[in-house]
């Protein structure tokens, strides 16, 4: 899966510290979505598109790979 | 996200400090053959089955339980340090804590496994008092190497 999380704090200028705090979770949690180590739960996953008022599609994509 | 069955943060420290003394205790016991000559007491056995004699049902034996209050404690304390909170309980550390189990459930039982074909008579026995501990023991190092991981990154 990729995503766009880290394009998406860019705009907002957020760092990873204030999104974590933002949507419950620890830094390294937002760090290790953002290198595509852990893959998010669907919870998380709308917490950080509400964070970004955007659709969850637009910040989180399968991969051909995925599929 | 909620993580449900872990014991509170507080529960490591107890656990830490339990085990000291336990594994001191550990090593007189195991070493030394060390008894607290007070704790010699009437038990209650469901099967007490001596090296010499006929096993006994549900009857009040004479023991020193030293060792199993060692056993108890051992094991209290393990449970304490492996499954308490940590500061930020989150689903990735759910999901490393999960990982971990079944990674050490993996080394444990390879370990046993290779323990049955090489080890025989009173030794294995020894190997299977330790291995009443080893699982808890892998998953807290396994647990705490990933962890110490994730913080460097």
């Amino acid at each position: 899966m990729k995503n766009s999380l880290k394009v998406e704090r860019a705009k907002k200028d957020m760092t990873q510290a204030e999104l974590a705090k933002l949507v419950n979770v620890s830094r390294q949690t937002i760090n290790a979505i953002e290198s595509g180590d852990y893959n998010l739960s669907t919870i998380l996953a709308l917490k950080i598109s509400k964070v970004f008022q955007v659709n969850v599609k637009d910040i989180f994509l399968l991969e051909a790979k995925d599929l | 996200m909620k993580t449900n069955y872990l014991l509170p943060q507080k529960f490591k420290s107890i656990g830490i400090v339990l085990l000291v003394p336990t594994l001191l205790m550990a090593v007189l016991y195991l070493f030394y053959d060390f008894e607290l000559s007070f704790l010699d007491f009437r038990v209650f056995s469901i099967i007490n089955e001596p090296i010499m004699g006929d096993a006994e049902h549900f009857k009040f034996i004479d023991d020193n339980i030293t060792n199993e209050l060692i056993a108890v404690f051992a094991i209290l304390s393990l449970v304490f340090i492996a499954f308490s909170k940590r500061k930020v309980e989150d689903e990735l550390v759910a999901d490393i804590r999960l990982k971990s189990l079944l990674g050490a459930t993996y080394i444990n039982y390879l370990v046993l496994l290779f323990c049955i074909l090489f080890f025989y008579n009173f030794t294995f026995m020894w190997v299977m008092m330790f291995n009443m501990f080893t699982l808890l023991l892998f998953f807290i190092i396994h647990f705490n190497f990933k962890m110490i991981q994730l913080n460097r990154k």
